[in-house]
């Protein structure tokens, strides 16, 4: 008998007939004309997930399947099932069949939901460390794939292992500080690991670093405010931090009132400007609070003129 | 530019006759609900009748799962709760909804398969092999809100789950701690509104998500699904209907929005792309078409943001926690 992880070879299904669509339709929903290759594998597919065999033939029949369709995710459920029945104790060559399947197909996700089955109920000897190199690989390819960053967050909880996400996280902002994927990774981090008071402000001031570096960026100034809100909500954004925010808007006088955009100077930044407007606003400063919406909606951020306008109505309610 | 809906309708009518094309065949993972997609265009742009009533719902029930119970997006593959929801979507539409509430058996076993799929924490997996994403709580919730069947005991968990996928900056991720995404918005703020369960979020992060939400549109007009990336038409309905959901539409730039969707309009085959000039699918072009309803573009059948479906057929939905 041939191996699970062998070749596909069409004369090992000889003896199957392979099932046709049966709807009961005439209609043109159903009507097919489709690449022989492939309509010889899905009718052999079908016939396999209607006996439930589970065989390595089976086995080497959905890889194939997946190679032609790899959103096809009835196939990958089939294949799980045949992995449990018979090569649950060969994950290695699993995972190794998975990692290229996964390297030709970037932008599936089905390759990550069998992966977290994989792991979740057959990998009680696996770390993360066997993750990491496909993980690292895909994200280092498309560094905001929202599948695998889900997939790394699960697995980093599964295994409980932190120890290499800040390091990996850091690489990714030197890489591309507008990368929101890996800001929100880093929140993400910081708050599991429970981390003291002086780690918050390295972390304070490492952010601000990177905002001084590129100040018009909403990712890092999200994750300044987040980390005050979440790590020192009693402090509030007072004193050192208006200051911070205040270097990008030097030009601007905002105890004046703006009647057009022309009267206004360039700013580095806009969201500085937002978060001191929303500061003021929770100080009780209404009017440069009112003065900063209204130079958002003027000149700094007019498309979402009437949110900023809208935002002023709620100082005078 | 104009919306070409006449060109819109033969694009969809189309979609059918092109089955001797590879790519079709490649989506039957996605038949059932591209089957949605493409009758809610045509009942947006006013033509449902395009499509042979009879022939669909054959079709839909040919995808029913004898074994798990729920529909497959195709005969023979598995049940599963996004083609689930596309199946349920699309009788009720067409009128025929009693294929499943009156089938005694296919109920329950309907019932049985959605609250299966139901985890400790509340959240919900796509189907057995335990997938779990935001999108299968808003399918599984929608789904027992067209049956007419939501109980406290699934709900409750289900909302607690979705709450905990709201995030520090004002968005939704596909699980707690996830990065926001667009379309988590739509599936959360969904659940919530379906639900009645709205209120649980507080006047601040109402304000909040509305800000995250009208801050994915670009200079250009266009909507994008997350920071720092390009637009895509898809988003003008995930963000479009989110900020619907929570009173806040106007906080969007409706001309310039509208000019977006329709420059990505194939002028000459019909359809909607996901950018200019890109190749029509009818997965833009339904969220573009319910993007500019909801835009109140004019001469267009008003679409419900909570459900992707026309407001004449939602309002027969029994609202839950108001009986």
């Amino acid at each position: 008998m041939t191996d699970c992880y062998d070749e596909f070879n069409l004369e090992d299904y000889a003896d199957v007939e392979p099932l046709p669509i049966v709807t009961g339709l005439k209609d043109e929903l159903c009507q097919i004309m489709y690449s022989e290759e492939y309509k010889q594998l899905m009718g052999l597919m079908r016939a396999f997930l209607s006996s439930n065999e589970l065989t390595p033939r089976a086995m080497r029949l959905t890889a194939r399947v997946i190679a032609v369709a790899p959103a096809f995710y009835t196939a990958w459920n089939y294949r799980f099932n045949i992995v449990v029945a018979i090569a649950k104790d060969r994950l290695d060559q699993e995972f190794q069949w998975l990692d290229e399947v996964t390297l030709n197909n970037p932008k599936n996700y089905q390759i990550w939901s069998y992966r977290q089955a994989l792991v979740e109920n057959l990998g009680q000897d696996l770390t993360l460390r066997g993750d990491l190199p496909i993980m690292d690989m895909m994200l280092d390819d498309d560094t905001k794939n929202y599948h695998v960053w889900s997939y790394r967050k699960w697995a980093v909880l599964h295994f409980k292992d932190f120890t290499h996400e800040l390091s990996f996280v850091d690489k990714l902002i030197d890489r591309d500080v507008y990368n929101n994927s890996a800001w929100n990774h880093r929140m993400f981090y910081m708050k599991n690991v429970s981390p003291d008071d002086r780690t918050i402000d390295e972390e304070i001031t490492y952010t601000k670093n990177k905002i001084e570096l590129v100040p018009q960026n909403i990712s890092s100034w999200n994750y300044l405010r987040g980390l005050y809100d979440h790590f020192k909500p009693e402090t509030g954004h007072k004193g050192e931090l208006l200051k911070f925010a205040g270097g990008f808007i030097d030009a601007l006088d905002l105890n004046a009132t703006a009647d057009s955009a022309e009267s206004l100077p360039e700013i580095e930044s806009s969201y500085a400007l937002e978060f001191l407007a929303s500061e003021y606003a929770t100080e009780g400063q209404l009017q440069r609070a009112k003065n900063a919406y209204q130079c958002l909606a003027l000149k700094y951020d007019p498309i979402r003129g009437s949110f900023w306008n809208y935002k002023i109505t709620t100082l005078e309610a | 530019m104009q919306l070409l809906k006449e060109k819109h309708i033969a694009y969809v009518k189309s979609l059918d006759s092109h089955t001797d094309d590879y790519e079709y065949w490649l989506s039957e993972h996605l038949r059932l609900n591209g089957v949605y997609w493409g009758l809610t265009v045509l009942c947006i742009l006013g033509s449902p009748e395009t499509f042979d009533k009879d022939d669909v719902i054959a079709f839909v029930m040919s995808c029913w799962d004898d074994k798990y119970g729920g529909f497959a997006p195709f005969p023979r593959h598995d049940s599963h709760l996004l083609s689930t929801l596309s199946g349920l979507q699309i009788l009720a539409t067409l009128g025929g909804l009693d294929n499943v509430k009156k089938d005694q058996l296919k109920l329950s076993q309907c019932l049985k398969f959605i609250s299966s799929n139901q985890l400790e924490d509340g959240s919900f997996q796509g189907d057995r092999f335990g997938e779990v994403d935001a999108r299968f709580s808003y399918n599984a919730l929608s789904c027992l809100s067209i049956l007419g069947e939501l109980t406290p005991e699934v709900v409750d968990p289900a909302v607690n789950f979705v709450l905990r996928c709201y995030n520090f900056d004002g968005g939704f991720g596909l699980s707690p701690g996830a990065e926001s995404h667009a379309s988590m918005a739509f599936t959360c703020l969904g659940a919530l509104k379906i639900t009645g369960k709205l209120h649980l979020l507080s006047p601040e992060q109402i304000d909040m998500i509305g800000w995250w939400l009208c801050e994915r549109q670009l200079p250009e007009g266009g909507l994008n699904g997350r920071p720092s990336k390009l637009p895509d038409v898809c988003y003008s309905w995930w963000v479009l209907s989110s900020l619907a959901i929570i009173g806040k539409l106007e906080w969007i730039d409706y001309e310039k929005l509208t000019q977006f969707i329709l420059s990505c309009q194939d002028e000459k085959r019909g359809g909607i792309s996901d950018r200019p000039n890109n190749e029509a699918d009818v997965f833009h072009t339904v969220f573009g078409v319910a993007g500019l309803s909801l835009l109140g573009y004019k001469d267009l059948v008003p679409v419900d943001p909570t459900y992707c479906m026309p407001y004449s057929i939602t309002a027969t939905f029994q609202k839950y926690g108001l009986y």
